[in-house]
C-alpha cells in the first residue's frame, strides 16, 4: 500500500490535490493548520495506484506518495 | 516579458544557454493584480476596471522569432509534459524558453475568470489548451481563445554565444 504523506503546515489547503486523484483517496479533512486551512488526508490510501498526479499538482509541494514499508 | 522583455530578447537573440521558464498567470499577482504584459485583452483587473485596452504579447512566437532554440509551452494542468520539457530545455544547448501557462486564484481568478476556485481554474487551463498537432488541423476561429501547447519549436542551427565565443579565442590563439 502507498503511503500518503501531508506536510500541514506547508498546505494552502488549494485542494487542488484531491481534485486531480481519480481515485477519490484524498479527502479534505477536519485539521486546521496553523496558518488556518483544511489540509487533505488520504481516507482511501488502498485505492491509491501512485500515479503522483497529487504530488505533482501541489504548488506547494506539500504532499508526498511513498511505498509503504511493507512495499520496500 | 514586461520588465525583462529586453534582456529576454537580447540573451535569445545571442541564444545563450540558459533555460528561461516563464510562469504566467495573466496578470501581476503579488502586486495586487495589476494588468500584466500577458493579460488578455479586454480582461478587467486592478488597473484596467474597464477591460484591458492591449493585446496581450506571445511570449513563444517573441522567444522563436529572436532566435531562441528550443521553445515549447504547457500549463500547470500538464505536470508531466511539463517535467519532460523542462530536462529538454536544460538538456538543450542554447537559449531554451518554456511558457508554463498557471492558475492564479488570488487575483486573475478574481478579477479576470470570476472564480477564485483553483479546481476550477485548473480545469480551464485544461479545457482551453490544445497541442500543436490538433492545433494544425483547427481553422483561425475554432482556435479562438484557446492556448496551443506542446514542443514548439527546436532548432540547432544557430550557434551557442558561448561557444562561438570559445572558437574565436581559439582561432586568435593559432
Ligand atoms: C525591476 C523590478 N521592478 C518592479 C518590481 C516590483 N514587483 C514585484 S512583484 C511584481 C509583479 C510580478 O508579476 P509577475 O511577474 O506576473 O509574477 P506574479 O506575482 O504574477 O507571479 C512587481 C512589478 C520588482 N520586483 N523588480
Ligand atoms: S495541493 Fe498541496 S497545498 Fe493544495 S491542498 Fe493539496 S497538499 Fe495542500
Ligand atoms: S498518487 Fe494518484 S492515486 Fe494516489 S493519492 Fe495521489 S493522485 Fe490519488
Ligand atoms: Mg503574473
Amino acid at each position: 500500500m502507498k503511503k500518503i504523506i501531508v506536510d500541514e503546515e506547508y498546505c494552502k489547503g488549494c485542494h487542488l490535490c484531491i481534485s486531480q486523484c481519480k481515485k477519490a483517496v484524498l479527502a479534505v479533512s477536519c485539521i486546521r493548520n496553523a496558518r488556518g486551512y483544511l489540509v487533505p488526508q488520504a481516507n482511501e490510501p488502498e485505492n491509491c495506484t501512485g500515479c503522483l498526479q497529487c504530488e505533482m499538482i501541489c504548488p506547494d509541494m506539500a504532499i508526498a506518495v511513498e511505498d509503504s514499508a511493507d512495499e520496500k | 516579458m514586461g520588465i525583462g522583455g529586453n534582456h529576454f530578447i537580447h540573451a535569445a537573440r545571442r541564444n545563450i544557454d540558459l533555460t528561461v521558464i516563464m510562469l504566467d498567470n495573466h496578470i501581476y499577482g503579488m502586486t495586487g493584480g495589476q494588468v500584466a504584459p500577458t493579460t488578455p485583452m479586454h480582461a478587467t483587473t486592478q488597473t484596467s476596471p474597464h477591460g484591458n485596452p492591449e493585446p496581450p504579447i506571445n511570449a513563444c512566437d517573441v522567444a522563436i522569432s529572436c532566435g531562441a532554440s528550443y521553445v515549447s509551452r504547457w500549463t500547470t494542468a500538464h505536470p508531466k509534459q511539463m517535467r519532460k520539457a523542462i530536462k529538454k530545455a536544460i538538456n538543450h544547448k542554447g537559449f531554451s524558453f518554456l511558457h508554463i501557462l498557471s492558475q492564479c486564484p488570488t487575483q486573475a481568478g478574481r478579477y479576470i475568470y470570476d472564480t477564485t476556485k483553483p479546481e476550477e481554474l485548473l480545469n480551464q487551463l485544461k479545457r482551453l489548451s490544445v497541442t500543436k498537432q490538433k492545433a494544425q488541423k483547427l481553422s483561425k476561429e475554432e482556435l479562438a481563445g484557446r492556448t496551443v501547447v506542446g514542443n514548439l519549436h527546436e532548432s540547432e542551427d544557430r550557434p551557442e554565444l558561448c561557444e562561438s565565443i570559445y572558437a574565436l579565442m581559439q582561432a586568435r590563439k593559432g
